[in-house]
């Protein structure tokens, strides 16, 4: 019975741990709206300072330190994309240690529910 | 948000992080200068060849005026402000270093050659007193020395055309430093290793810019590589107002989120040391960039 007990206990634990260990899996919606304005607000998203946006006009003088982001409702349609996308503006150095990209979650510089709306404005690109 | 908001949040922990996380984590991704038993003369080489990757065709002296002239320059030539040119700030800088002491002597006594291409050999480290002595260092030690009471260094007003008006004196001179001595390579280690240090909110090291993305576009500016960059400051802004090398590292660090050392500090001396040696052999151009 205590056996039995203790099992269960770290199954509970591996339960636990596993979840916490797993990268974000949260599709919320977003607001499209209010992910454009964190999107370009400088001490916000400032996104446009590192990513060629759509409202450039041409790509001489655009910022290209990171990939120009026409076209990212596209290719991250799928679930599991938009996942990987909300997981690169949370903390895009878990996958890239070299990355100057801030990490927008894990430094708090854009709460979750903020992530989720920039998120939401880069499906409409 | 106001910046001071920005600043207290990220005091800890993002600048107190420790040595050991440091090397094992931060810099790996960065340029591996400070990883291999090399002289500062070869990790300047290594450098050198490192940005020439990243902006081929290029050599140090057109990294000067900013790093890729083929994309955006960085620098606006001098004289675009027609409110005021370097010959006003020179000007102020001379004046104060021509002033007569109480004693009768000058700034000018203090330095060989009456301080003519002297600051060429700037940043210097000091063995009597263990410590890397930047320009503004020198210029403020030989005013209490004669009984002057010393420029507070944030006083860009005063300091800023004096340290311009120095460093002119060198003009057309190749910058020389020397790190000749297992002390003062300890400095320039020291600034080395800031110099790769991701910190603050946004985590990003004066490598992440000006090494690694050296020449591309950030906020529709081209970034300058390190190299080529010690040798035109002071810069005269906009406006007329003339800001130190050391300010604008308090800039860099502002924007990464981080609360910024002192000027003249120990850690923005040593970064300064690194940063100069690493424009060696490059044409000195005080006030040659305006932005």
């Amino acid at each position: 019975m205590v056996a039995l007990g203790i099992t269960r206990s770290c199954h509970l634990l591996l339960i636990f741990t596993l979840v916490s260990l797993q990268p974000s899996q949260s599709l919320a919606q977003g607001n499209a709206i209010a992910g454009r304005a964190l999107f370009a607000e400088e001490r916000k998203g400032n996104c446009g300072a590192c990513h060629k946006t759509p409202t450039d006009a041409s790509r001489t003088g655009a910022s290209n330190i990171g990939p120009a982001l026409e076209g990212f409702g596209q290719k991250y349609a799928a679930p599991t994309d938009r996942v990987r996308l909300r997981d690169s503006i949370r903390d895009r150095s878990a996958a890239n240690p070299s990355t100057i990209m801030p990490p927008y979650g894990k430094h708090h510089i854009l709460t979750e529910s903020e992530i989720d709306d920039i998120v939401a404005y880069l499906e409409t690109l | 948000m106001t910046s001071s908001l920005i600043l207290k949040r990220c005091r800890p922990p993002y600048l107190s992080v420790t040595l050991g996380w440091v090397l094992g984590v931060c810099l790996l991704p960065l340029v591996s200068m400070a990883q291999t038993p090399s002289t500062p003369d070869q990790q300047r080489q290594s450098l050198v060849q490192a940005l020439q990757k990243r902006i081929p065709g290029t050599n140090p002296a057109d990294w000067v005026l900013g790093a890729n002239p083929a994309v955006v320059v960085e620098a606006i030539p001098l004289n675009a402000d027609n409110a005021t040119n370097s010959a006003d700030i020179l000007a102020i800088g001379k004046k104060a270093w021509d002033r007569k002491f109480k004693n009768g002597k000058s700034l000018a006594i203090c330095f060989p050659n009456a301080g003519k291409r002297v600051a060429a050999t700037y940043p210097q480290f000091d063995a009597k007193a263990r410590q890397v002595v930047t320009v503004e260092m020198a210029i403020n030690k030989c005013l209490v020395l004669h009984g002057e009471p010393e420029i507070a260094a944030p006083n860009a007003n005063l300091m800023g055309p004096l340290s311009a008006y120095f460093k002119s004196l060198s003009d057309g001179q190749r910058l020389t430093v020397r790190v000749g001595s297992v002390q003062a390579r300890e400095k320039y280690d020291a600034g080395l290793m800031m110099f790769q240090r991701r910190i603050g909110q946004q985590d990003v090291a004066c490598a992440s810019c000006h090494v690694q993305n050296a020449g591309n576009i950030y906020q529709k500016q081209g970034l300058s590589a390190v190299i080529g960059q010690a040798v035109t400051w002071p810069r005269l802004q906009p406006g007329g107002r003339v800001i130190g090398l050391q300010a604008q590292f308090q800039r860099c660090m502002q924007r990464s989120g981080a609360e910024p050392f002192a000027v003249g500090s120990e850690e923005l001396n040593n970064l300064e040391y690194f940063h100069a040696f690493m424009s060696n052999g490059l044409t000195m151009r005080a006030l040659a960039v305006q932005r």
